[in-house]
């Protein structure tokens, strides 16, 4: 299935769509991509995704050092003038992630000059960014937990006698023949939901905590990672009495 | 060559009571109830892995977020612990295990981050809050920055040879990352450095 953020409903001007298909990325995929592109392309991805973000949010800086009148023929001299970057990944000719970045150079002159430096367009973006990453990164969490989960199934099928509860989830359609755990299965509701009590006697302790803590981790740090105005002032809010205590103690003779 | 020294980082979510207030369509003492036994979760889960690990506690010396050198590290780790953070009574438990707490923070810098803070929170309308809020995103990451590269500083010159360094440290820190040059990091949790866009290009 192919999962289309919000960027898609972004305003053009500076960003067009990125299309990501988060059925077929992993970020063992995406960390062999970076690497690879590092090695022949070094800094190339890098400072593509710094120039369109500090577009958004530096053009003011980044134009500073040519005058107004310098600007105001820039962007005469480059009206109708777009670039078009074209970015396509493929997984054995499996569409991964297209990319594509269409700028129009006088239209971010014309923002950087009206002082209409968006800001908010900014955080939205990047907040969109780290939700794609996020997902990406609970995915590969998820099936690195599922690949230990597997193997202690596989185990079982090797066994003179096998649990009950295995036969119940080969019947259920939750895992296969080797153990392997196949997509309909809910690791929530073995860890925590209704399959918890039989889940935790057939597997070992430190798995089961392992598999809360990526759970937790995961939750909180969606929590954060969504946080919207007010969370970020109530957090504020808790460090400003954290560090009132510690300023006021720490300057105790 | 040289083997790189162990340190075992715990990159923590700066999350005491003020999880609770964040959105959910939960009714609020439910919601309360829900989110304080997530956090007292991920504390037991952090308390019982370093507990697996077998430390030897004489020989460690832990290195925490917001404890500033001061001089009266633990009659402040037991103030804040005593004003209700679960990370400090941590803290104070692997101490009476026998750990030294080290004073990890540069005082002045917690001072900016204080009046950056004082500023944010600062009344102001709607539009002016947006920017506010803006600023201080940019402002407090350029003050982790500098923080950041204190605390390194303070690992590599106060640790002992011998001595195993404990690291509690924000989730938002980039100090892992600085960290690795000079010492094998050993994770104690997930590490899951997604929140800015950054983090992918500097991983």
């Amino acid at each position: 299935m192919r999962r289309k953020s919000s960027l898609l409903t972004a305003s053009p001007i500076l960003f067009s769509p990125i299309y990501l298909n988060t059925e077929n990325v992993s970020t063992g995929k995406l960390l062999a991509l970076y690497r690879f592109a590092n090695l022949f392309f070094p800094k190339m991805g890098s400072n593509l995704v710094n120039t369109l973000l500090d577009m958004e949010k530096h053009s003011e800086r980044l134009t500073a050092n040519s005058s107004p009148e310098d600007r105001r023929k820039l962007i005469r001299e480059m009206k109708g003038l777009s670039m078009k970057m074209q970015c396509s990944i493929n997984d054995e000719e499996e569409n991964m992630m297209d990319i594509s970045v269409n700028i129009v150079p006088s239209e971010v002159l014309e923002r950087v000059q009206q002082g209409r430096n968006d800001l908010i367009e900014y955080q939205k973006l990047s907040k969109d960014f780290d939700e794609l990453i996020s997902q990406l990164i609970t995915k590969e969490i998820m099936r690195r937990f599922t690949a230990k989960v597997t193997n202690y199934f596989k185990g079982f099928w090797k066994s003179q006698q096998v649990p009950s509860f295995i036969t119940q989830l080969l019947d259920m359609g939750w895992i296969d023949r080797n153990g392997q755990l196949l997509k309909g299965a809910s690791i929530d509701e073995l860890l925590t939901g209704k399959y918890h009590k039989q889940f935790e006697q057939l597997m070992p302790e430190e798995l089961l905590q392992e598999g809360m803590q990526i759970r937790e981790t995961i939750k909180t740090c969606f929590e954060i990672s969504q946080e919207d105005a007010d969370s970020l002032i109530w957090d504020a809010k808790k460090r400003h009495a954290l560090l009132e205590i510690t300023i006021r103690e720490a300057n105790k003779p | 060559m040289e083997d790189l020294r162990r340190l075992i980082y715990v990159p923590i979510l700066h999350a005491q009571d003020d999880a609770k207030h964040k959105a959910s369509s939960l009714p609020k003492n439910q919601k309360i109830a829900k989110e304080l036994s997530a956090v007292d979760e991920m504390w037991a889960g952090i308390a019982a892995k370093i507990e697996g690990l077998n430390l030897p506690w004489k020989q460690t010396r832990i290195y925490q977020d917001g404890a500033p050198v001061c001089g009266n590290e633990l009659t402040l780790a037991k103030r804040l612990a005593e004003s209700g953070s679960p990370n400090f009574s941590f803290i104070l438990d692997l101490i009476n295990k026998g750990a030294t707490l080290e004073g990890t923070e540069d005082m002045d810098l917690l001072i900016q981050e204080y009046d950056l803070l004082n500023k944010l929170l600062m009344k102001s309308s709607g539009t002016n809050q947006k920017a506010k809020n803006a600023e201080y995103h940019t402002k407090s990451r350029e003050l982790l920055a500098l923080r950041d590269q204190f605390i390194l500083n303070r690992i590599t010159g106060t640790l002992e040879k011998d001595e195993l360094p404990i690291v509690f440290m924000g989730v938002m820190h980039r100090l892992d990352k600085m960290l690795e040059k000079d010492f094998l990091v050993s994770y104690v949790i997930y590490r899951l450095p997604f929140r800015s866009i950054g983090t992918i290009y500097n991983a």
